[in-house]
């Protein structure tokens, strides 16, 4: 960790922390419940790998500059707070600079999930991945803006966006808004979103197997956020776990 | 070479810089109304139209709400738009006629290019304002009134079926809706009006042109289409053939009512010239077991703003909206489309192409809304893009509002270019480098493409060649 430069600053504006990774770390930086609105300013240097993982936050902002061949991991996991703000932007500033962010939200009842992300590919020959599994349950609402920006100029670049929402409750209202704006012709960006309930075929083959109603939701459940789990600690996905079989 | 290429276009002098097709005709109309927007024009648009009070006391309601109301502040920049230098109401009768010699040559060649005859074509250049299909026309129209088909342009429509038209006019935009929709509730003149009784057929398309007198492609059209229970239309209007307009502003309003089991498919083809703003409200109600089918192309102008809307309002009422953009240099399409889910069982099919080029923007804008506690509702949005240069920008801007968990929606957008293999393969197989990217691009759009009647799909395919002339290499 002594290559981190971690720093915290509060002033009458709210919390600030500057998170600097100058050189390579494989232990991922965790930064778990803070209940007060803090803006988190990253900064990858070139040719670094970092990785940072949110748990349970409220409401953050995350600004973050990505140098030239680094590589930055993303992960938010929401699963314990009631009222949650995600802000990030996301800079792809330097040639070859790569970014995964995935966000996992599991909300029981009430809560309510704002979330706000966007990937500014400023350079060529950037990667940019964010990764969305929303599991809404009882009356929460949740909305997801993503934007994909492509300046010109940032030819080769390779841009993507997937939101996936299953809506468990009967009053639960997802909302999702993937956007794009593209202003240079030599790029792949897309972007895909889906929100239903868990497909009823796939219960049926399940309990047909002998599995409980239960059992059977809370593998497809399990199987539904897998692709968002890489890279995060097991502790945090023990508790989504756990927290699955109670939905 | 340059010596040769000026005497053939003698008419370039008077061009309007930027737009291909583009030319003037020197129209001085006698009637024409002062510029501007006031109580005392839309009085007098009433006036001339010897109009019912109701109908008055509308369009003064319209105005004030005009007047009051903000101009949108999301999609393309409007802010240019002069409200007070636009000419609201032209008296159709007083719109000279040129004639045909007088239409440049450029033109008679892109109509002789589009494979238009030159009947319709001297119609569309502005030269006999009698497109001269009468003898068809007249035929069809017999069939029509025998099944009590009612076919007019709004004008006639609100003197001989005024009951009719009141009952339903503005039901599905109100005047509040938006600015321009109050603009046009305000000044509106011309479009159609078609009603189709219980139960009947109407095998041949409706398409706007075969009306002789009306002002089809009028500034502020207004129009109407109501299809009684278990009936069919479909309403064509437009063509690919460049529409030359002396007004900068075309502010329309579409409004469709389909009773239940009705379907009523409504196809648009547009192509404006370069300095028009061309904002367009259009919105359909379907009630059970209806459905509604918009079919959308836009081609030219200097900014489109239009998203084709479906109410879903009965049970199992579907919604199909298939929307083509095409933008090249200066310009902005921001098109869509909006579905919104009132009833359970209800599905809506959303498929969106765009292309740019020569720096053009593309923008989707869509919306698709379930209302909660309704179930079986099913959706599919799909928006293709393709930019032909890196000059050229596509946006995406797609919402979705789910309220309902027994819903079943996907959304997909890609981006992507003109592919280099493609365009090789086919250079290998002996087409110029022009040939092969329009024959790209006319496989990208096929699958709107094929949902038009045939000539129309033809002339698309022609246009787009001619549009892509020199966007290659």
């Amino acid at each position: 960790m002594s290559d981190l430069l971690q720093k915290r600053v509060s002033n009458k504006k709210g919390h600030f922390c500057l998170l600097n990774f100058s050189s390579s770390t494989e232990c991922p930086v965790l930064i778990k419940k803070t209940n007060y609105p803090t803006i988190y300013q990253i900064s990858v240097k070139s040719g670094v790998k970092a990785t940072v993982i949110f748990a349970d936050v409220s409401r953050i902002k995350i600004e973050a500059i990505v140098d030239k061949d680094a590589e930055f991991n993303i992960t938010t996991v929401i699963s314990e707070t009631n009222q949650v703000e995600l802000n990030s932007e996301v800079k792809l500033k330097g040639r070859g600079a790569m970014v995964n962010q995935n966000i996992i939200a599991l909300s029981s009842n009430q809560e309510n999930i704002s979330i706000n992300c966007i990937l500014n590919h400023l350079a060529p020959q950037t990667y940019g991945r964010i990764i969305s599994r929303r599991v809404l349950a009882g009356s929460s609402q949740s909305t997801l803006y993503g934007m994909l920006k492509i300046a010109p100029g940032a030819y080769s670049t390779d841009t993507y966006l997937s939101d996936k929402v299953i809506l468990i409750g009967d009053k639960a209202r997802a909302e999702s808004v993937p956007s794009l704006e593209i202003l240079t012709d030599e790029v792949k960006a897309s972007h895909g979103a889906t929100i239903g309930k868990m497909s009823p075929d796939e219960l049926f083959y399940l309990r047909s197997r002998g599995l409980s109603l239960s059992d059977a939701q809370t593998l497809l459940l399990r199987a539904f956020i897998q692709p968002v789990l890489t890279g995060v600690d097991s502790n945090i996905v023990e508790h989504l776990l756990k927290k699955l079989n109670k939905l | 070479m340059n010596s040769l290429k000026s005497k053939m276009s003698p008419s370039k002098k008077i061009l309007p810089i930027g737009y291909k097709y583009g030319f003037h005709d020197k129209v001085k109309s006698v009637f024409e109304l002062p510029h501007g927007l006031t109580k005392k024009t839309v009085e007098a648009i009433s006036f001339y139209k010897s109009e019912p009070d109701w109908m008055k006391e509308r369009r003064l309601q319209a105005l004030g709400i005009f007047k009051n109301m903000p101009l949108p502040t999301w999609g393309a920049d409007l802010s240019r738009i002069n409200f007070d230098n636009i000419c609201y109401y032209l008296k159709p009768s007083d719109r000279k006629e040129t004639s045909w010699r007088d239409v440049p040559p450029k033109i008679r060649r892109t109509f002789t290019k589009l494979g238009i005859p030159q009947a319709e074509a001297r119609f569309l250049a502005g030269a006999g304002a009698q497109y001269d299909s009468e003898a068809v026309y007249h035929n069809l129209k017999e069939e029509w009134v025998k099944q009590g088909v009612i076919f007019l342009d709004m004008d006639s429509a609100l003197r001989e079926y005024p009951d009719l038209v009141k009952q339903y006019f503005g039901t599905v935009v109100p005047i509040k809706d938006n600015k321009l929709a109050a603009l046009n509730s305000a000044v509106w003149s011309g479009g159609s009006f078609v009603y189709v009784p219980k139960g009947v057929q109407v095998t041949v398309p409706l398409q706007a042109y075969f009306r002789l007198n009306a002002q089809n492609m009028g500034q502020f059209e207004r129009t109407l289409i109501i299809a009684e229970e278990g009936s069919f239309v479909n309403y064509v209007e437009g063509c690919t053939a460049p529409v030359y307009s002396l007004d900068s502003l075309h502010c329309a309003v579409v409004e469709i009512i389909a009773k239940p089991y009705a379907r009523v498919r409504y196809t648009t083809m547009q192509n404006w010239s370069n300095d028009v703003y061309n904002l367009v409200t259009k919105r359909a109600v379907a009630y059970e077991g209806a459905t509604v089918e918009w079919i959308d192309g836009n081609f030219g102008s200097q900014v489109t703003m239009k998203y084709p809307s479906v109410i879903l309002k009965g049970r199992g009422s579907r919604a199909d909206i298939l929307s083509l953009a095409f933008a090249g240099r200066g310009q902005h399409q921001d098109a869509g489309g909006k579905a919104i889910h009132l009833a359970s069982d209800t599905s809506s099919n959303i498929i969106s192409k765009s292309v740019a080029q020569k720096g053009g923007r593309t923008s989707y804008r869509g919306l698709l809304k379930v209302v909660p506690q309704i179930s079986g509702i099913k959706s599919k949005i799909k928006c293709d893009a393709l930019l032909m240069d890196a000059e050229s920008r596509s946006d995406t801007y797609p919402t979705m509002k789910i309220g309902s968990n027994d819903t079943q929606i996907e959304h997909e957008a890609t981006v992507s270019r003109l592919g280099e293999e493609q365009l090789f393969y086919l250079r290998s197989r002996g087409l110029s480098e022009n040939e092969a990217a329009s024959l790209i691009v006319s496989g990208f759009i096929e699958p709107i493409a094929k949902e038009l009647p045939l000539e129309y799909a033809v002339e698309l395919n022609k246009l787009i060649q001619l549009e892509m002339e020199g966007s290659v290499g």
